[in-house]
């Protein structure tokens, strides 16, 4: 195997110093070409031939460009094999004197290294497209086609090489070289040898991302290599050509390009989202709108199992690219060409949600999948919140999901998405307002239909829990310490909505699933230790969270690990007890709250009420203090629940029952206890 | 040394006026000289930047040499063809300066005196 030895800290700076140069070189480039185009316009007889040498300038340019960028390529192929170098203490004479040694296949892969001289990447870029256009008219073996792609994997990275292969091929040429692949299979069939094609076709497939990379338009976080943004416009990929590949569409004739081989490219490429928003958006809306069911290739399986159906090839290039997928599940309007154009009025995230087709294929719900996860869990929070808006009404609305394979997606989304959920449980009441919109509450009886959807899937309910835990923590963590009652007033509203969700999905109550509302309920438990655990007056509780909320963060990272320890309690198996769990909880966290965060009595005054409320049942030598042991003062902190002997705990369940604690409390609770009612009430008399 | 554009002879009164793009032929020539002076800053620059990857070597070295020849080679030839350029536009600029000047003496020259005997050699009808 042939090496190179260089030292890529001197070949990494020469590639940029040089770079620097050309770009210099290009603005006077830019510059004589602007000023003898006015030239040319005259008539003057005086004016000598001008011949073209600011054509051949701005080649040279280019050819310059080309040519640095090589070298900073095969220095990143060193970087990349060594990416410790840049770490090591080093001093300039060891960075000077430093050769490292790697393979050339190596650098090729690892630096994307293309032609040094453009020219030469043209010339074999124009000399592999002929020998294909003659392999596709002459057949082809299955040695000949391993040289095409080795030739191809030469230059796969080169833009030159992309921008002369892509245009010189055609759109219709780079759909037929999958096909190309198909005629050359060792054995005839995908069975003989799997996965042979995929690999042949990949270096082709990746020509065509490197082209893409080289338009302007493309976005730069869709950009593989950034030194492509600063290419002249005559290196780019025309746009003329983008559009003609983004509007492609043959299904069904196989002598011709078609939409299974096109999508194979599709799949194995990594095209910009703009681009493939485009293709999805051509590709799959006739599947959407018709509920068609994806068939293989001539009925067969020509590509493997996962490869040989045009639309779910579509949707997982889709699942690969989040933006993508973000972009086309809010889109109305598929474009030109589609069945639906002009006017759409559903977005492709309901289309995909009420897609149905007759045959239910796993490997396509994997693949919806896919697609719905990346709009859900993005990071941009406003369209993902719309696309979940979207969810949540449609899966309500048609009460059921057809593909079981979105439910752990959804009940993922739901986790992610809780407080639009709990937003919900804000609907105006019948008991807040009179005369009531009939239709104000049809926000609140879609999130409850979408969450009774996803309690039929043991994993999409385990979600949902530990979301509405996630939501308590959270809500609690964003207080700024004026009373506990908006935070439990929306924490009951939520209670109430999950747990009559869970209640009216009619689901067995399998082991998993109590365990589940246990953690739930274990996790609601914990808020009080955490808002008691550091009882400062006048101190917000999210500071005191922020200190105490180990535990409640151990039990979300714990959730429903009961359950598979065998530790589950029956009693969670019935919703109404869960219910009375949640609301001696929240009450329980509300008297926290007043102690700890508010600071309303001195620890002398708790204990004075605890005896009090005591009375006479106290035994001889019982242990009444629940402050944790070894503090003293006015202000000791509350020992967490579980740490609590048993006449400890006795003591401070009969200090929440204390009329002090009764007087204080009463409004939060009453407030908590009253929206999970409403909830309760609405969905139950809707 | 780098062409420069002459001044311009102007046209006097009367005179015919010789067709010559001064403002663009002006900008053109600074444009060539420019980037003649580029060229030459590139191929210097470039010449002291390459021992620095003396330790580079493998097939991706021979590639790249080949390629620094080739480019070179044309770089060294275009800044002559763009000095070349520029002194022929500039050539051209004192042919229209010659120009002017002749058609502006033609304009200062007195008209020949008024022939008094008349046209002969044609038949005009009056």
């Amino acid at each position: 195997m042939a090496t190179s030895s260089a030292n890529p800290f001197k070949l990494g700076r020469y590639s940029s110093d040089g770079l620097a140069l050309g770009a210099a070189l290009k603005t006077q480039a830019d510059a004589v070409a602007g000023k003898l185009a006015s030239l040319r316009g005259s008539g003057s007889p005086y004016l000598p031939a001008l011949g073209e040498p600011d054509a051949t300038l701005t080649d040279l340019a280019g050819d310059w460009h080309h040519l640095d960028e090589f070298a900073g390529d095969v220095a990143n192929a060193f970087f990349q094999a060594n990416q410790n170098l840049g770490e090591r203490p080093m001093s300039q004479e060891q960075l000077d004197a430093m050769v490292l040694s790697m393979g050339d296949e190596s650098i090729l892969r690892l630096g994307h290294v293309g032609y040094a001289d453009r020219d030469a990447a043209s010339a074999a870029a124009n000399q592999l497209t002929q020998d294909i256009r003659a392999a596709m008219e002459d057949g082809i073996s299955t040695d000949e086609l391993n040289g095409l792609a080795d030739r191809a994997t030469r230059g796969q990275f080169d833009p030159a090489f992309a921008v002369t292969f892509v245009e010189g091929m055609g759109v219709d040429g780079m759909v037929r070289i999958p096909a190309l692949v198909e005629a050359a299979w060792p054995g005839g069939e995908y069975g003989d040898n799997p996965g042979w094609g995929q690999d042949r076709l990949l270096p082709f497939a990746t020509i065509l991302t490197t082209a893409m990379d080289t338009r302007a338009a493309t976005p730069q976080i869709d950009r593989h290599d950034p030194d492509n943004q600063n290419l002249a416009d005559g290196d780019r990929l025309n746009e003329d050509w983008v559009r003609e590949f983004t509007g492609f569409w043959q299904p069904d004739d196989f002598d011709q390009p078609n939409n299974l081989h096109y999508s194979l490219l599709v799949k194995n490429a990594a095209l910009p989202s703009d681009v493939l928003v485009d293709v999805a958006n051509r590709h799959l809306d006739y599947l959407l709108a018709h509920d068609a069911t994806p068939t293989g290739y001539m009925n067969s399986i020509p590509w493997g199992i996962n490869d040989s159906m045009a639309e779910i090839n579509i949707l997982d290039a889709l699942g690969a690219n989040q933006d993508a997928s973000l972009d086309w599940l809010g889109m109305k309007n598929p474009g030109d060409g589609t069945i639906y154009y002009p006017g759409r009025t559903a977005t492709n995230m309901e289309m995909l949600l009420r897609y149905h087709p007759n045959t239910i294929d796993p490997i396509l719900g994997d693949a919806l999948a896919t697609v719905v996860e990346n709009g859900l869990q993005h990071w941009e929070g406003t369209e993902s919140d719309a696309l979940f808006e979207i969810v949540i009404d449609t899966v309500g609305d048609q009460d059921t999901v057809h593909f079981d394979e979105l439910l752990p997606t959804l009940g993922e989304g739901a986790r992610t998405h809780m407080d639009q959920l709990a937003d919900r449980t804000h609907e105006v009441m019948p008991s807040a307002v009179g005369n009531v919109d009939e239709n104000a509450q049809q926000g609140l009886y879609n999130a409850h239909d979408f969450l009774k959807v996803l309690m039929d899937d043991d994993d999409a309910a385990n979600s949902v829990y530990r979301g509405s835990l996630e939501f308590v923590q959270d809500t609690l963590n964003s207080d700024t310490g004026d009373g506990f009652g908006g935070e439990s007033r929306q924490i009951g509203g939520l209670m109430g909505l999950v747990t009559e969700a869970d209640e009216n999905a009619r689901v067995e109550a399998t082991e998993a699933r109590i365990a589940a509302r246990q953690s739930f309920l274990d996790g609601v438990g914990l808020v009080k230790d955490v808002v008691g655990l550091v009882p400062v007056a006048g101190q917000t509780a999210s500071s005191a969270i922020s200190i105490g909320s180990f535990a409640l963060d151990q039990a979300i990272d714990n959730f429903g690990m009961s359950g598979l320890e065998g530790a589950v309690d029956q009693d969670y198996a019935n919703m109404a007890n869960v219910r009375d769990g949640i609301r001696a909880e929240l009450t329980s966290a509300t008297a926290a709250y007043e102690y700890g965060v508010r600071g309303t009595w001195t620890s002398g005054e708790v204990i004075d009420a605890t005896n009090a409320a005591l009375g006479s049942s106290v035994a001889q030598g019982m242990d009444t203090d629940f402050f944790a042991d070894g503090t003293s003062g006015d202000r000791r902190p509350i020992k967490p629940y579980a740490e609590m002997s048993a006449d400890e705990r006795r003591a401070y369940n009969e200090w929440l029952n204390s009329d002090p604690v009764g007087d204080a409390v009463s409004g939060d609770r009453t407030a908590a206890g009253q929206r999970m009612d409403e909830v309760i009430d609405s969905l139950e008399h809707r | 040394m780098a062409a420069e554009m002459p001044a311009k002879v102007e046209a006097v009164a009367g005179a015919t006026v010789a067709d010559f793009p001064w403002a663009d032929a002006a900008a053109a020539v600074t444009a060539l000289n420019t980037a003649a002076r580029s060229l030459g800053t590139q191929l210097d620059s470039r010449s002291t930047m390459l021992p620095t990857i003396v330790d580079w070597v493998g097939t991706y070295r021979d590639e790249f040499d080949r390629a620094y020849g080739r480019i070179t080679g044309t770089a060294s030839g275009l800044k002559e063809t763009l000095t070349t350029l520029a002194s022929s536009i500039v050539s051209g600029a004192e042919g229209a300066n010659q120009a002017q000047r002749i058609y502006n003496q033609a304009a200062l020259e007195p008209d020949p005196p008024a022939s008094t005997t008349r046209r002969s050699g044609r038949n005009i009808p009056v």
